[in-house]
């Protein structure tokens, strides 16, 4: 009997899903043959990838089916959230784009006004009101042929975000981005997210999931962006949804030439986290800057691949993923720079430096440079260590105790990349969580 | 890039194989496959003991369980078609091989060959210090310095000739670096191997001179499977090179060797090879498949091992020279110039495995291509949890000297201890205009200044070769930069 029961639990999640999807094709009446297809293709993407296994060189640090267990759930609930937006956000000047369990919700949101020539609504509607541009941009960078998550978001696509930024408008305030999962089950919810932005926009997008409402939800996001010629987007996403959430995040981004694209990933906590992060500067004189922080503690889990695709010549990129690994953590850092051939005149830079405090806390990182044209400048480089022994002595000498030493080390540490949120606000609040979770002490150190 | 540099570059990338002539020896070879009689039959020509057969015999077992499933490794960065291993040859040995006493009585078209290839074997060679032994076709031919080494104790012979004479230290140490179920390769190497070079170091001896051993290929459609172990008793010291070259021939030839090599306390072993097997033609026909098994471990304390190669020919390079650091305290180096140019593909890089408390290692590793090849470095540095205080310094620099080659960096690193310190760099560009202009300034032809720059990319890995072969390997990178430049 038992052995029945662990048989029947292991297939059930992917038979869940698909029946799930039935249900939910069904449903669709009168949706666009173009939806239609869309899902259907992606869920047979999805049923041939499978869940990745150990032996996929993607996933080699991260054995994904570990955290797919047997009581995952898709979403279900439609409780009303309890809007807690944190009071560093609770500002004048900010929009707001709420979703509950990955679906939009205008209800719940504060849009910024007709006046300001910025569309913001759900893909839903996006799909009637502006086919075409949907049409030309989703599940275009997002590839699902190749990977299982991304098949799977893609196959309940439907209710996610949509933000448009037409041709020479720009967003004059932040637009802040979050989700509420409500379902008190352990469910799988995923949200989806396209920012469309046209030629010579401006915008800053916060995204920022955070504890309110059920934490243990398995997330599995997709976000795609298309930035026009000459544009510029700020990009932030902050994600502490706290000790007992997962997190697949799939992030892609398409540069269109002359434009700049910066984004800065703080990850304070989480169970499993993995983030797929891929640019593709595919026009001349982009520029794209990607900061990561990781703050992993206890048991956390989180795998960070990112991948930039130097498509066309004089681009510059930026990477710096910096990781604090505590407790029973592991981290793994995957990055990519590939410049293809005749691409020349491309800088790019990556760095990935990582602070082990505990012995029982593991760090796998492998920067990968894939290089076909001649006339460039990339580096990567990578560092795992410790806090320096000297540093604390020194800074115990002039009176702080060795506590304190470690937290201002650390901080310092973490700084690089919290100095460069483009938010004078969300900085003074990410500083103060900061310390906050470096002066908590780790629960499982001891082992 | 102005027009004429871009000429030159494409020249060197163009630039033909010195070494591919074909030296007219009779040989003997068995008949081509690979199957249980093959074995045996090697087996038999090298009147081994039974232990050893039947280490052959599973290790072939082991290998056509994985030829089945064809579980080659197919994670490099390398693109060939599948190897007919039922149409290599896997032995062939140069006829006529009574004991020799002395060079003499070896065939003089050997030593006419070896001359040719600038090989000091002869005995008037003696000033350079170097015992040679030669592997041509798989089979030693002869060994030098054999009774001068003796007085001091060291065991320097083809291996053949190692396990009938010291079978206990064979026995004891075949397969413990690198057992038969190791890899692809090395099963492949195991079970077929027909001979190597053997060295024994006793303990708190100081090699009096540089060993080496010089490996040709000169039958066509034959693979070359040598076997090479080196064992440095506690407190010795002993440095080694390797040499390669091979007939130009427009089929591909395999060369799967294995390396083992035990350092235990206190010891000190350096390898250095200069690899330039056959590459291919401008068009990329021929060449020699170079799929390498190259590993050492530092049994005990302070023992230390350094691996340093100079990569410049065979169509396909396939190797990871390691380093298990066992011993607490041990230390592991890896230096590799990789060029590639023409069609040439490399994929080559170390793994340093920490074990041992405050154990070292150091990895410079520069990659430079040209033409239409690729050429990569993949690396894994591993800390396990209990080597406390360990040390890794790593460094990759490439260069491009084409818009039509690549470059990769693939490093891992896997870090299971905190109170590790591990760093990795790397960087990639192409000969700097501001460099060749500077040098042009100083009156130096747009030639020699690119000459200049890549000689200076890799001293640091030429300042590791032994005296000798640094001169050596200077010339031969001018060589390979040169070609048909008037």
């Amino acid at each position: 009997m038992p052995e029945g029961n662990i048989s029947k639990t292991t297939v059930s999640l992917e038979d869940r899903i698909l029946t799930r999807h039935a249900a939910f094709m069904a449903n669709l009446n009168g949706s666009q043959p173009f939806l239609l297809g869309l899902r259907s293709n992606a869920l047979q993407a999805f049923q041939s990838l499978g869940f990745p296994g150990r032996k996929s060189e993607d996933w080699k640090y991260t054995p994904v089916t570990k955290w797919l267990d047997a009581s995952l759930q898709m979403a279900e609930s439609h409780d009303e959230p309890v809007l807690a937006v944190p009071p560093v956000l609770k500002q004048d000047n900010r929009y707001l784009a709420v979703s509950v369990n990955g679906i939009f919700r205008a209800d719940l949101s504060e849009l910024p006004g007709a006046e300001q020539n910025v569309v913001v609504c759900s893909l839903a509607d996006a799909f009637k009101d502006h086919t075409e541009l949907v049409q030309s941009h989703i599940a275009k960078q997002a590839d699902y042929t190749s990977e299982a998550f991304t098949a799977l978001n893609t196959a309940f696509l439907g209710n996610g975000l949509f933000v448009w930024i037409p041709d020479g408008a720009s967003l004059d305030y932040p637009l802040y981005v979050t989700d509420i999962c409500t379902d008190p089950n352990r469910s799988l919810i995923q949200p989806r997210n396209l920012f469309v932005v046209g030629a010579n926009a401006t915008g800053t997008i916060l995204e920022w999931y955070d504890g309110p409402g059920h934490p243990s939800c398995f997330e599995n996001a997709v976000t795609e962006f298309y930035v026009g010629p000459s544009s510029r987007v700020n990009h932030i996403y902050v994600f502490d949804r706290g000790e007992s959430a997962d997190l697949i995040n799939s992030l892609f981004v398409y540069q269109e030439k002359d434009s700049y694209f910066a984004t800065n990933h703080l990850t304070l906590s989480g169970r499993l986290v993995r983030y797929n992060l891929n640019f593709l500067p595919d026009g001349e004189g982009c520029e794209t800057h990607l900061l990561g922080l990781v703050l992993a503690r206890n048991e956390m889990h989180v795998d960070v691949h990112t991948f930039v695709d130097h498509a066309k010549p004089n681009s510059i990129s930026n990477e710096l993923y910096k990781c604090i690994l505590d407790g029973n953590s592991v981290g793994v850092f995957n990055g990519k720079i590939m410049v293809r051939q005749d691409a020349q005149l491309i800088n790019a830079y990556q760095s990935n430096r990582s602070v082990l405090l505990s012995d029982s806390a593991h760090m796998y990182s492998k920067p990968e440079l894939e290089i076909y044209a001649d006339d460039v400048k990339c580096s990567h480089g990578a560092t795992t260590g410790q806090l320096d022994e000297e540093a604390i002595f020194y800074l115990q000498s002039r009176g702080l105790r060795q506590e304190e030493a470690r937290l201002l080390l650390l901080e310092s540490f973490a700084r690089e990349v919290i100095e460069q949120v483009d938010d004078e606000a969300i900085r003074a609040y990410l500083g103060v969580r900061l310390r906050e979770l470096l002066g908590e002490p780790a629960v499982s150190s001891t082992t | 890039m102005s027009n004429s540099s871009t000429k030159y570059l494409q020249e060197v990338a163009n630039s033909e194989y010195e070494y591919g002539f074909v030296s007219e020896i009779e040989s003997e070879r068995a008949p081509a496959g690979i199957n249980e009689d093959i074995v045996r039959f090697i087996s038999s020509k090298k009147d081994e003991p039974q232990w050893l057969l039947d280490w052959r015999l599973k290790a072939l077992k082991q290998w056509e369980s994985l030829n089945e499933k064809e579980a080659y490794p197919r994670w490099a960065h390398l693109k060939y078609p599948k190897i007919d291993y039922q149409s290599i040859c896997y032995y062939a040995a140069p006829k006529q091989r009574p004991a020799l006493n002395s060079l003499d009585e070896v065939d003089p078209e050997i030593i006419n060959t070896f001359n040719r290839l600038g090989i000091p074997i002869e005995e008037q060679k003696r000033l350079s210090g170097i015992a040679v032994d030669v592997v041509m076709d798989s089979v030693s031919v002869t060994t030098t310095f054999k009774k001068e080494l003796a007085q001091h104790g060291v065991i320097f012979c083809s291996f053949s000739d190692a396990v009938k004479e010291h079978p206990e230290l064979v026995r004891k140490y075949l397969g413990s670096v690198v057992p038969y179920t190791d890899n692809f390769f090395a099963t492949l190497n195991s079970a077929v191997f027909s001979d190597g070079s053997f060295c024994y170091i006793p303990p708190g001896v100081r090699c009096p001179m540089e060993l080496s051993t010089y490996f040709r290929i000169n039958e066509a459609g034959t693979g070359q499977f040598e076997r090479t172990l080196i064992i440095a008793d506690e407190g010795s010291h002993v440095s080694y090179l390797e040499g390669c070259t091979a007939p130009s021939r427009d089929e591909n030839q395999l060369h799967a060797a294995v390396v083992e090599i035990i350092a235990h306390k206190n010891a000190e072993v350096k390898y250095s090879t200069i690899q330039n097997w056959y590459p291919g033609n401008a068009e990329g026909v021929g060449g020699i498949y170079n799929f390498v098994t190259k590993r050492g471990i530092c049994l005990e304390d302070h023992a230390k091992i350094s691996w340093t190669q100079l990569e410049t020919g065979a169509a396909i390079t396939w190797k990871y020279p390691s380093v298990i650091l066992k011993g607490d305290y041990s230390i592991g180096e890896f230096y590799s110039v990789a060029f590639t140019k023409g069609h040439q593909q490399a994929d080559t890089g170390t793994k340093m495995i920490h074990m041992g408390k405050g154990t070292r290692s150091t990895i410079i590793s520069k990659g430079i291509s040209g033409g239409f090849s690729q050429n990569s470095y993949r690396g894994l540095v591993k800390i396990q949890p209990r080597a406390d205080n360990a040390r890794n310094f790593s460094q990759c620099d490439s260069m491009l000297l084409g818009d039509r080659c690549g470059a990769h960096t693939f490093p891992y690193l896997e870090i299971n201890n905190s109170s590790a310190k591990v760093e990795h760099e790397a960087t990639t560009s192409k000969v700097g205009e501001d460099q060749i202009f500077y040098c042009q300034q100083r009156g130096l032809s747009e030639q020699d200044a690119i000459k200049l720059i890549v000689n200076g990319f890799c001293r640091e890995i030429l300042a590791q070769l032994p005296m000798e072969f640094a001169v050596e390997a200077q010339k031969l990178l001018a060589i390979e930069l040169e070609s048909s430049v008037g």
